[in-house]
């Protein structure tokens, strides 16, 4: 602690020192109250009005902290109530002891003030008055009758005679002193003893006045010890009546002595016996004065050390409520190195590991926060979708990407039962069943490839799984990574196609020119010379061959198509300009369709091969064509911009009038030979397929209920074509 | 805290009533200053009746001592009046047992007179005359005049009976003031 706070405190307990201080100043005074020798004596009034005054202060401050420390509790301050509690125990433990400390000290002095008069002390003291006063008076009488002989010697004689018979007489009669006073006291001759005090000892008016009143006076003198005797002279020899004769005599010396202790003593136990009843008083008193200040001052130093313990214990108090609230770097001054101090001591030391420990745990938390944001990004930018299960086959947790694949609604909140996820994703029956019976202890690691029946389409899966333990839900989940490989396993079965088809170009292709040639040879040598019979049979095989082989030709050159690799010419058209130039070529003639069209506003251009472009819509009429053979033909071409994946195209859907796609091949439609018509060569949709996809696109087909098939062609728009936001159309 | 209160009331209640028969009276019945010859001399007379607690006192053996006082004062017209000057002399009045005379000790000459009555020390005791001076100066001009009044000491009584005396009348003993112009030179 600094030097200044000690002096601080020291200056706040220097109005305790005063008020100490003068309780021992009233103590001492108490001490010396019987006596009139201490040097306070004096201003004993004072100082206990002083006393008084101190009283009333600490009573005024001490009412006044009983007011604050009421409102305290009523505010309910911490320490409060300790403070209240340790005034209570204070003045339980003064006030007892004081009290009887207060009574024992009174009766104590009581009885001591009543020990110092007794009966027959006071009969001796004034028996040993009385004694002396009688010896006195015996003195007084025999002064009187020395003084009347002295005055006799001198009443015959005048003048020096009678000045120099006064020291005769001085030594005669063992006076101190004889005088003889003329009118107004002039001094008409004296004498004193050899060797005595040569002052001029006067009588005062009173004792001429008695002298005068009585013929003589005769008293004892007790400031000069002396007997004094006034007479007046008569002198036969001058005649004079106005002389007076002064004879002092001494007291006797031994009882001079003894007369003196005897009045002091006499005095000082009538003063005491006098002031029995104040001394009393005074004691009981300045004893009150004592306790009343003994207490107060308990009281005030119970509220001074209340306020010493209760402010460090209040600061812990609110440090430990900020602690729990969170706030771990609370440091407090150490109050003194006691007791008190040691648990601020360790306090600080716990609040110093807490916010350590909090740091660390927040680290560690930002840590774990940023891995978990890790995985949550790397998750939701896996092209696969990662799915866990609980123990009870609850969904615990799922990727953006397996909510896409598996078709999860929004509405979906996670964790949800497997009881939920069917009524909502009836689909998904399958993955929940294999994932059931994944389930249990000996399960490891599994794969398996679920088919999953969305609507008109089948989903193919591929689902690995795996047990990991979950700390923080404390069981096993069931990971599950979900990968759609339809596209892939198509892709597969197109990439099979292609092989084919390149093969049956180069193999196939090769023979059929010389068989059609040789077939025709055969035909132009025999024909004409073959019978008509055999000229008939002849050309009908090689009519027949050579039609086979055209066939064969168109089909090779169809699966030519297919497999070729054309190198796109990408130039920015518009595709519903494509459309209606080829639609406008099935226009004409006598198998005309009926074309309808409903184009996107401000519909943007494609990046796209023209050519390829029109033999798309080429196809896609055609194989409308091919599915309505009886009947009129009725299209319907409309386009839209979408979005997908954060980028345009424009969709362009072809709905016809005809019977619709069977279910049967709806897998499989776009592979080769996928048809059910009665003519074709089943490569159609495929190249269309192909054709979109080579300008990254997609296809895909549905039923109508009011129309028959429907095709939608998704394509990529050009770049540099910046869709306005109020076209876009989030799917 | 409530009994300690009431035995400290008690007890000054106590002091206040003791000893209330009768009221004692110092009375200055004359005073005058001659400043004629060399030096100024005090005459003035005092009248001492003091109440039966004090002379009770005094005869158990408590020395009484009095006080006067002489003031000269200038009268001042915006102000109240200045002290010129103060003088101040005391007396003790003691009773001797064992002769059973009345002793009169002047503080000022520390000398003593023997009475043979009360009422002979007490008429010794207020006849004043005494040599004062006064310091008056010949460029005073503003009026001047003199007071006078006497009292009895009571911080001269022992401690125990102080406060007693403070708070009892018998005991509050103390003249008024006597007052008279000074008469010019």
């Amino acid at each position: 602690m600094a030097p200044q706070s000690y002096l601080v405190r020291g200056l706040r307990q220097l109005p305790l020192i005063a008020l100490l201080a003068l309780l021992l100043v009233v103590l001492y005074l108490a001490a010396g109250a019987t006596t009139s020798e201490s040097a306070l004596a004096a201003n004993y009034p004072w100082i206990l009005g002083a006393s008084v005054a101190a009283l009333i202060i600490i009573l005024a401050a001490l009412v006044n902290r009983l007011f604050r420390l009421r409102q305290r509790i009523a505010r309910q301050e911490p320490g409060a109530l300790f403070t209240r509690r340790l005034v209570i125990v204070f003045v339980a433990l003064s006030i007892p002891p004081a009290i009887i400390v207060f009574a024992f000290s009174l009766g104590f002095l009581t009885r001591s003030v009543e020990s110092w008069f007794n009966v027959e002390v006071e009969g001796a003291l004034d028996d040993a008055l009385s004694i002396g006063q009688i010896y006195l008076e015996s003195q007084q009488k025999v002064a009187l009758d020395l003084t009347r002989q002295i005055a006799d010697d001198l009443a015959d004689r005048d003048g020096e005679a009678r000045v120099r018979r006064l020291g005769v007489l001085v030594d005669r009669y063992g006076a101190d002193e004889l005088t003889i006073f003329g009118a107004g006291l002039t001094i008409l001759g004296t004498s004193f003893r050899q060797g005595g005090d040569l002052t001029l000892n006067f009588p005062n008016n009173w004792e001429l006045f008695l002298m005068r009143d009585n013929g003589f006076y005769s008293g004892a003198d007790p400031t000069e010890l002396h007997v004094r005797v006034l007479l007046p002279l008569e002198s036969r020899a001058i005649g004079s009546e106005d002389a007076v004769l002064q004879a002092l005599f001494p007291w006797p010396e031994r009882y001079e002595g003894l007369a003196q202790n005897v009045e002091e003593q006499y005095e000082s136990y009538g003063t005491l016996a006098f002031l029995r009843s104040k001394l009393e008083q005074s004691f009981a008193l300045v004893l009150s004065l004592v306790l009343l200040l003994s207490v107060l001052l308990a009281v005030l130093l119970a509220f001074s050390t209340a306020r010493r313990l209760v402010r460090p214990m209040g600061q812990l108090s609110q440090a430990t409520h900020r602690v729990a609230g969170g706030d771990f770097a609370q440091t407090l001054p150490i109050p003194a190195q006691d007791d008190l101090g040691f648990l601020v001591q360790s306090f600080n030391a716990m609040t110093q590991r807490l916010s350590e420990t909090s740091e660390a745990a927040e680290r560690s938390r930002q840590e774990t926060e940023q891995q978990r944001n890790y995985l949550q990004g790397l998750l939701s930018r896996l092209s696969s979708g990662v799915i866990s299960f609980g123990d009870t086959g609850e969904l615990i947790t799922s990727n953006r990407i397996a909510g896409s694949i598996l078709g999860f609604p929004e509405t979906l909140d996670l964790p949800a039962q497997a009881a939920e996820i069917r009524s909502h994703c009836p689909w998904l029956d399958p993955l929940l069943n294999a994932v059931d019976g994944q389930r249990g202890e000996h399960v490891q690691d599994w794969v398996e490839e679920i088919s999953l029946e969305r609507g008109e389409q089948t989903q193919i899966l591929m689902c690995r799984g795996a047990r990991l333990p979950d700390s923080a839900l404390g069981q096993d989940v069931q990971v599950v990574v979900v990968d759609d490989v339809t596209n892939l396993i198509q892709a597969q079965r197109e990439a099979a196609w292609g092989e084919v088809a390149r093969r049956m170009a180069h193999e196939v292709k090769n023979p059929l020119t010389p068989i059609q040639l040789s077939a025709e040879r055969l035909r132009r040598r025999y024909l004409t010379t073959l019978p008509e019979e055999d000229a008939q049979l002849l050309d009908r095989c090689t009519t027949t061959i050579v039609n086979q082989v055209q066939a064969l030709k168109h089909m090779v050159n169809a699966f030519s198509e297919y497999a070729r690799a054309p190198q796109l010419r990408l130039e920015p058209l518009k595709l519903s300009s494509i459309v209606e130039e080829v639609a406008a070529l099935y226009q004409s003639g006598d198998n005309q369709l009926q074309v309808t069209t409903h184009w996107a506003a401000d519909e943007p251009n494609i990046a796209a091969d023209s050519g390829r472009m029109r033999q798309l819509v080429h196809n896609l009429i055609k194989n409308a064509q091919e599915a309505v053979e009886e009947g009129h033909l009725e299209l319907a071409f409309r386009s839209a911009l979408v979005n997908r994946a954060d980028r345009p195209f424009l969709a362009l859907t072809l709905e016809d009038n005809g019977p619709g796609i069977p279910r049967e091949i709806m897998d499989r439609l776009f592979e080769p030979y996928a048809t059910t018509k009665p003519r074709g060569t089943g490569l159609g949709l495929s190249i269309v397929k192909k054709i979109t996809e080579e300008h990254g696109g997609t296809i895909r087909a549905s039923n109508s209920a009011q129309r028959g098939a429907a095709f939608t062609v998704e394509i990529p728009v050009e770049r540099r074509e910046k869709p306005r936001p109020e076209e876009q159309r989030s799917l | 805290m409530f009994r300690v209160l009431t035995l400290v009331s008690l007890a000054v209640t106590l002091v206040a009533c003791s000893g209330t028969t009768d009221m004692g009276e110092i009375r200055v019945t004359r005073a005058s200053v001659d400043t004629a010859g060399t030096g100024s001399r005090l005459r003035a007379s005092i009248r001492y009746d003091f109440s039966d607690s004090v002379l009770d006192a005094l005869h158990h053996g408590v020395p009484l001592t009095v006080e006067w006082d002489l003031e000269l004062r200038q009268k001042r017209s915006w102000l109240w009046d200045g002290t010129r000057r103060r003088i101040q002399q005391a007396a003790t009045l003691s009773f001797r047992s064992l002769s059973e005379r009345y002793v009169v000790t002047y503080s000022l000459t520390e000398q003593s007179q023997v009475f043979p009555s009360l009422g002979s020390a007490l008429q010794a005791l207020g006849t004043v005359d005494e040599p004062v001076f006064l310091d008056l100066k010949p460029e005073d001009e503003a009026p001047m005049y003199l007071r006078m009044r006497s009292r009895l000491d009571l911080a001269s009584l022992p401690p125990p009976l102080q406060l007693p005396a403070l708070m009892s009348s018998d005991w509050r003993t103390r003249s008024s003031w006597f007052q008279w112009p000074l008469s010019p030179t």
